[in-house]
C-alpha cells in the first residue's frame, strides 16, 4: 500500500515533470518564432528606408 | 551573342539558386513554432539499448559511458553496448570496468578484426541486440558525444506515435579549450542542424540523422533490414533515407542536446567532411530514382526537398558557374555584368544577415563563444564585397578610386575581375590552409587564411574534392577523427 502511494507520487512528480519540459520545449520553439518575426520585420524595414533614400541605387526592388 | 548573353545571365542566376534556398530553409525555422511533433508526443520510455562503436576510444569511452548511465532514464530500460572495433589501446579495459561496476547495463562486445568502418562495427552490435526481443528501441551515437541527462528521454516521447521511425538530436560542438575552428563548427551546426533541421520538420522530410545521436524505434530497425548501410561513406544518410522510403518518419528535437568535440585544424575538418560529402554524392547516385519523383516518395521526392539537397551537394558547382557567367559578361557587356553581380552580392548580403542574426537569436548560448566566426563564417573577403554592395555609392568609389586619368591601365578592371570570380576563387586558397596543415604549418598562418577566405569556403572545396575523389574512384578509407575527450556538457 505505502509502496503503491510511493510510486504513484512518483509517477505523478514524472508526469508533471514531463508535462512542464513538453510545455517549455514549445515555449523554446515559440519563442523562435516570434523572434524570426521580429527579425523579418526589422529586415524589411531596412530594406524599405535604404530604398526610400536611395532609390537611384541597384537595390533588392530591382530583382522583381 | 544575345544568346550567349542569356546564357552567360542564367549561369548567375543559377548560381543564386543557394542564397534562395538558404532563404527559403530559414524562413520555415519560425513554423516549427506552430508545426512540431511535440502535441504527439507523450511520457515514454522503452527498452533502449545503445550502441557506442569504438575503435580507440580509451580517452573518453568512460567519461562516454558515466554519463550515458547517469541519464535521467530508468536504469532498468538502459543496456549500453560497446562494440570495439578490435582496439589496441586500453579501450576493452576500460569497458570491462565499466561492465563490472554496472553489470546490468554495460556489455562489452568485441570485433577481434577490426577497421572495416562505423557502419560494420554497428551492425555487429545491431545483430546481438536484435536477436534479443528486450530492445523496444536501438539508440546509435559515437564513442565521444555526451548526453544532457534528459536527451533520451526527450527522444523516446516521440516514439509513442509509431508513425515515428527515428529521431536525432541537437549535436552541439562541446571542445573545451575549443579554438577558431572549432568555433565555426559550433556556428555552422546551429545553421546545419538547430536552423535547417528544423525547417525539415515543418517539411515532413529529414535529410540526415545526426550520426552521434539517433533513435530508432525495433520496428524500424526491422524495416530497413536490421542493419546500416555498409556500402558508402555516409552510413547515417542512408539510414535516414531508408526509414523514410519504408513510411516511417524521421524527425528532429532540437531541444533535446548532446555535446561533441569536433576537428581543431583544417586537415581534420578536411578528413571529415570530406567523408560526409563523397558519402553524399554516393547517396544521390544510389537514390537516382527519388529525385524531384513524388511518385518514389512524397516528401524526399519533392522539389522543395530536391533543391535544399542539390543546393549544398552541388554549392561549389553553382558558385563556379556565377563566377564563370560574370567574367565572361565582363569581356562581352560590362554593364549587364556589374548590374547582375551588385544584384547578386545584394542577395548575398540579405541571406547573410538574416542566417547569421537568426542564428544567433536560434541558439545564442552557442552563438555567445562563435559570434565571431559567425559573423566572419564567409571570410573578410567576402564580407568586404557584402558592405560594398549594400551601402550607397561605396561600391562605385571602392572600385573607381584608384583609377588614373593618364594611363590606360586601369587598376578597376582588376579589382571588379578579381571580386568577379571571387566566388570560385574562394576555394583555392581554402584549399591551401588544408595543404597547410597537413605540411604541419603555424595553427595561427591556417587559422588566418580560413579568417580572410571564410570557413564557408573551405566547405566547399571539400565538397568540390568530393567529386573528384568519387570521379577517381578512390578507395572509400574510414579516415576516423581523432577524439582527445576535451568535450564537455556546455562547451
Amino acid at each position: 500500500m505505502g509502496q503503491d502511494r510511493k510510486n504513484g507520487e512518483s509517477n505523478t512528480r514524472r508526469l508533471r515533470t514531463f508535462e512542464e519540459e513538453i510545455l517549455d520545449d514549445q515555449r523554446t520553439e515559440l519563442v523562435i518564432t516570434i523572434r524570426q518575426i521580429m527579425l523579418m520585420i526589422i529586415l524589411i524595414i531596412l530594406v524599405v528606408l535604404r530604398e526610400y533614400y536611395y532609390p537611384s541605387d541597384i537595390f533588392i526592388t530591382d530583382l522583381f | 551573342m544575345l544568346i550567349l548573353k542569356i546564357i552567360l545571365t542564367l549561369f548567375v542566376i543559377l548560381g543564386s539558386i543557394p542564397l534562395f534556398t538558404s532563404l527559403y530553409q530559414f524562413s520555415l525555422v519560425g513554423i516549427h513554432g506552430l508545426k512540431n511533433h511535440y502535441k504527439k508526443a507523450e511520457d515514454y520510455t522503452p527498452n533502449v539499448a545503445i550502441i557506442v562503436p569504438a575503435w580507440n576510444e580509451a580517452n573518453v569511452i568512460g567519461n562516454t559511458i558515466e554519463r550515458l548511465y547517469e541519464m535521467d532514464y530508468p536504469k532498468h530500460a538502459l543496456r549500453i553496448y560497446v562494440v570495439d572495433d578490435a582496439s589496441t589501446d586500453e579501450t576493452p579495459t576500460v569497458v570491462i570496468n565499466k561492465h563490472k561496476k554496472y553489470p546490468k547495463s554495460v556489455f562489452h562486445l568485441r570485433r577481434e578484426k577490426g577497421g572495416e568502418g562505423k557502419a560494420h562495427t554497428l551492425n555487429h552490435g545491431i545483430n546481438i541486440i536484435l536477436k534479443d526481443d528486450w530492445a523496444e528501441a536501438l539508440l546509435i551515437i559515437d564513442a565521444d558525444v555526451l548526453f544532457e541527462k534528459r536527451t533520451l528521454r526527450k527522444m523516446s516521447r516521440h516514439l509513442v506515435d509509431k508513425d515515428i521511425g527515428s529521431v536525432t538530436a541537437y549535436i552541439k560542438e562541446g571542445s573545451a579549450p575549443g579554438n577558431y575552428i572549432t568555433n565555426c563548427i559550433a556556428f555552422e551546426y546551429i545553421t546545419a542542424q538547430a536552423a535547417s533541421r528544423r525547417a525539415q520538420n515543418v517539411l515532413n522530410v529529414m535529410a540526415c540523422l545526426a550520426g552521434g545521436a539517433q533513435l530508432h524505434s525495433r520496428e524500424n530497425m526491422i524495416a530497413i533490414g536490421g542493419k546500416i548501410d555498409t556500402s558508402s561513406l555516409a552510413e547515417d544518410t542512408f539510414t535516414t533515407f531508408k526509414t523514410q522510403l519504408n513510411g516511417r518518419k524521421a524527425i528532429f528535437d532540437p531541444n533535446a542536446i548532446v555535446w561533441a568535440e569536433e576537428p581543431d585544424g583544417p586537415v581534420g575538418v578536411w578528413k571529415q567532411r570530406l567523408r560526409w560529402a563523397r558519402g553524399n554524392v554516393q547517396l544521390t547516385r544510389a537514390f537516382k530514382h527519388i529525385w524531384f519523383n513524388k511518385k518514389e516518395h512524397s516528401h524526399l521526392g519533392s522539389i522543395k526537398f530536391g533543391l535544399l539537397w542539390f543546393s549544398i551537394l552541388f554549392m561549389p558547382v553553382f558558385m563556379i558557374i556565377a563566377s564563370i557567367g560574370l567574367v565572361a559578361l565582363f569581356f562581352i557587356d560590362f554593364p549587364l555584368s556589374w548590374y547582375l553581380f551588385n544584384q547578386f552580392w545584394i542577395l548575398n548580403a540579405i541571406t547573410y544577415l538574416f542566417v547569421t542574426i537568426f542564428s544567433f537569436l536560434i541558439d545564442p548560448a552557442i552563438s555567445k563563444k562563435s559570434w565571431l566566426q559567425g559573423i566572419l563564417f564567409p571570410g573578410i573577403i567576402s564580407l568586404f564585397i557584402i558592405i560594398l554592395s549594400v551601402t550607397p555609392g561605396l561600391m562605385d568609389l571602392f572600385v573607381f578610386a584608384f583609377d588614373s586619368v593618364d594611363t590606360t591601365f586601369r587598376i578597376s578592371t582588376v579589382i571588379i575581375l578579381f571580386m568577379y570570380s571571387w566566388l570560385a576563387f574562394c576555394m583555392i586558397p581554402a584549399w591551401l590552409s588544408y595543404k597547410l596543415d597537413l605540411k604541419k604549418a603555424p595553427s595561427w598562418l591556417t587559422t588566418s587564411i580560413i579568417i580572410i577566405t571564410g570557413f564557408g569556403p573551405l566547405l566547399c572545396a571539400i565538397t568540390f574534392q568530393s567529386y573528384i575523389s568519387e570521379f577517381n574512384n578512390e578507395e572509400l578509407k574510414w579516415d576516423k577523427t581523432e577524439k582527445t575527450g576535451k568535450v564537455t556538457l556546455g562547451g
